[in-house]
């Protein structure tokens, strides 16, 4: 047990950056500090709704389900990440495997690792529903059990998603190779939770009668107790203090740690030995034509961006993203019927607003060249020692992001068109006006991370991941968006939304040559004093 | 040729390399050595156009690398101390990007990227992205890659890490025929084996100064009795 205390003290502090001593430390404090205070409304939000539920006084028990049913959800969705990367995909794991140390206490410690993290995001959004609760019910035996149960609810979850990636990752070799990993189940966790979210949208959420609406739903509640039983149990035990149930929970919380301690030694070991050994499959080519520098340049960015997982799902995937979101949206919301019914003649002059709203919001959803010399980390130098001109190269990179850009502006503005019925021309003009803004956004981005770039990295996502630099660029756009609409309402300009709409873009396309012509020559000042 | 003269670099108080002048000339091979934090990394940057220096000239064949930068890096193939560059290229993706970028035509680069994956027996990984090689593999990769444009002058830091017996075998070779045509070639090694069996001169660096610029004879006569191993130590005030 000591052993395992051992490592799992070392991979903590190596995986915790919270030192206050250092800057490190104390930049991972303030980002912590800001997601929590993202996730406050939605937290409470959870408690309003479910205090207006329990304060109904009847279905309480159901209600408690409900409400342990989302962090179980979560941590089930987190834990099909988690799992595998702490267990296989980490570096310490090729650092421990050598040690003398037994192969169950490297698996206890990893597990502790997992547990850590989950529990606390279990909890977290666990509490707004049991804090409803003990608002309504301040019995303290209730409390007490209630707290043991919010200390434990995330286990039984974690240990069964946890039993069926090791049995995957030892069976499934395709797995064992990182970036493929990465990608299948990064896609999959973004499909999830964009359903997740596009579910609860179709509702809302602070109607506590709606709730309890759909808990009394038979087969909505059969579907909760056959995916997570112990929900039922844990809630019996809170609503109705039932020792029996209490029991059961417990006892099976604790079967589910002993199984997956159980899983995790047999498999564990044959598997993370065989890490990456199924191999790519290899596609022989021949030697290609001749590219321009420029050309050549843009390829291999692009090439590095679509195979580094971490990238594609960060930098170009979200953009494309928020058109899917969208577009489900609208629909769910019924949107395109409602267009329908109202007269939209006269819409075609908001068409070049239109776009540039969608090219300032779509493209600031891209960050390839908010990290484009972040990307390229300690490599930087690179950039000078090739016979191309570092403005060529800068160019190559601003090119790419506005071209990645420009395809899901594209998209976008076949959506909107096909939404109010518009003509091939109002399609055509939304567009213009979108890549115009799509160019400014990405050639900001561009100064920006030339101005900064996040250069010291040891794996792809922190490249790209609490990267400043793209959010800078998101909040530049739309800070624009919210500047530009602003004279419209303070001068009632709507009735002149045309003219003003082609001034802005007209000034957008200044800026966006001046960029062109004096950007690279600025970026390259920046970058000689990062390399 | 590389012309180095009175090449100065400070980093705040510290002075990374200081008046350092020599002229490593075509036809030789040239070693580089010197201690740890000696200043050999950050001569190297200099030259090939990374780094600025605070005082003084480099050269590149009559190129100056601040004045005429693109000119003089067409001269010249650079192996960096560190292979993990552009990872998820395959090795022929990396070996045609640095075609692209030195404009070499594509029956060229063919031919010579066949010739060079067969030398250093990488034509069955050409099509494996380098994230899958072995350290070796990717110094392989990259060494491919710097000499797809058959340069003039190669510039090497520490080549021969991580690299099989038969690959530093053939690459040694490889300096040596650059060398007998009338070509450059400068390496930094930490590995005084390799640079008493192959260079014609060596340049040894302490301190970010140039403590000596000659011949292995004459430094061997000016310490006799005594291997290079421990000259090294001596001049470099180690022992």
């Amino acid at each position: 047990m000591s052993e395992a205390w051992l490592v799992y003290r070392v991979l903590l502090k190596n995986s915790m950056t919270l030192d206050l001593k250092t800057k490190k430390g104390r930049r991972g404090v303030l980002l912590m500090a800001v997601l929590a205070l993202c996730f406050l409304p939605t937290l409470g939000l959870l408690y309003v709704s479910f205090l207006e539920a329990f304060r109904q006084g009847t279905l309480d028990t159901i209600m408690l389900e409900a409400g342990m049913l989302i962090p179980c959800l979560l941590t089930v969705i987190m834990g099909c990440m988690v799992v595998p990367t702490v267990f296989y995909f980490s570096r310490d794991t090729q650092i421990l495997l050598p040690l003398p140390l037994k192969p169950g206490s490297i698996v206890l410690a990893k597990t502790a690792m997992v547990l850590s993290g989950q529990l606390l995001l279990g909890m977290l959004f666990a509490l707004p529903v049991f804090a409803a609760y003990w608002t309504v019910h301040p019995d303290i035996l209730r409390i007490l059990v209630s707290l043991l149960i919010l200390a434990t609810l995330p286990l039984l979850p974690v240990f069964a998603v946890g039993v069926v990636m090791m049995i995957l990752m030892r069976f499934v070799p395709a797995l064992r190779d990182k970036d493929r990993f990465n990608l299948v189940f990064g896609l999959l966790t973004l499909v999830m939770a964009v359903g997740v979210s596009l579910a609860s949208s179709s509702f809302s959420a602070s109607d506590g009668e709606l709730l309890m609406e759909m808990m009394q739903d038979p087969q909505g509640i059969a579907l909760i107790n056959w995916v997570f039983p112990q929900l039922a149990w844990a809630a019996r035990s809170i609503s109705v203090l039932s020792l029996s149930d209490f029991c059961l929970y417990l006892g099976v919380t604790l079967l589910a740690l002993a199984l997956f301690l159980l899983v995790a030694n047999r498999l564990f070991l044959p598997a993370v030995t065989t890490m990456n050994s199924a191999g790519r499959k290899v596609t022989r080519r021949t030697t290609s034509r001749q590219h321009s520098p420029l050309v050549s340049c843009m390829i291999t960015d692009n090439r590095m961006l679509v195979r580094t997982p971490a990238w594609f799902m960060n930098c170009l995937l979200p953009p494309f993203l928020m058109v899917i979101i969208f577009g489900a949206m609208f629909m769910i919301q019924d949107i395109p019927a409602l267009l329908q019914s109202m007269d939209l003649t006269g819409l075609a002059i908001w068409m070049p607003a239109a776009g540039l709203v969608i090219g300032l919001f779509i493209s600031s959803m891209n960050m390839i060249t908010s990290t484009a010399f972040s990307r390229e980390g300690q490599n930087l130098w690179r950039m000078k020692v090739i016979p191309v001109p570092v403005r060529t190269q800068i160019l190559a990179k601003g090119l790419l992001g506005t071209a990645w850009s420009a395809v899901s502006c594209l998209l976008f503005v076949v959506l909107a068109v096909w939404m109010i019925r518009g003509s091939a021309l109002d399609g055509l003009v939304m567009l213009a006006a979108a890549l115009v803004a799509s160019v400014f956004v990405n050639g900001l981005g561009l100064l920006v991370d030339g101005w900064h770039p996040k250069l010291v990295w040891d794996d792809d996502t922190t490249a790209v991941k609490n990267n400043f630099n793209g959010m800078i660029e998101m909040f530049v756009a739309w800070a624009i968006i919210l500047v530009l609409f602003l004279p419209l309402l303070m001068f009632g300009l709507f009735d002149h939304i045309l003219v003003y709409s082609l001034v802005v873009t007209v000034v957008f396309l200044l800026i966006d040559l001046w960029m062109a012509l004096k950007g690279p020559g600025l970026i390259a000042g920046f970058l000689e004093n990062q390399i | 040729m590389i012309s180095i003269q009175n090449v100065t670099k400070t980093y705040g108080d510290k002075t990374a390399v200081a008046g350092f002048t020599a002229q490593v000339e075509s036809g030789k091979i040239t070693g580089f050595i010197g201690p740890n934090g000696a200043g050999k990394t950050t001569l190297i940057r200099m030259i090939t156009g990374v780094l600025k220096p605070d005082a003084g000239t480099l050269e590149l064949d009559g190129r100056n690398i601040e004045t005429q930068p693109l000119e003089a890096k067409k001269l010249f193939g650079f192996v960096p101390d560190s292979p993990d560059l552009l990872l998820r290229l395959t090795g022929r993706e990396y070996a045609e990007f640095m075609a692209d970028v030195y404009q070499v035509d594509p029956d060229t680069r063919k031919q010579r990227l066949e010739a060079l994956a067969r030398e250093f027996e990488m034509t069955d990984a050409l099509d494996t992205r380098m994230s899958d090689y072995s350290h070796g593999m990717r110094q392989k990769a990259i060494i491919i890659g710097a000499l797809m444009s058959d340069p003039d002058i190669w510039i090497l830091d520490e080549p021969m890490t991580g690299l099989d017996p038969g690959a530093a075998w053939i690459l040694k070779q490889k300096m040596k025929e650059h060398a007998s045509r009338g070509k450059t070639v400068f390496f930094s090694t930490h590995v005084l084996e390799v640079a008493e069996k192959l260079c014609d001169r060596i340049l040894l660096i302490n301190q970010g100064q140039l403590k000596y610029d000659g011949t292995l004879e004459n430094l061997q006569e000016q310490y006799p009795d005594k291997t290079l191993e421990e000259i090294f130590l001596e001049v470099t005030g180690r022992v």
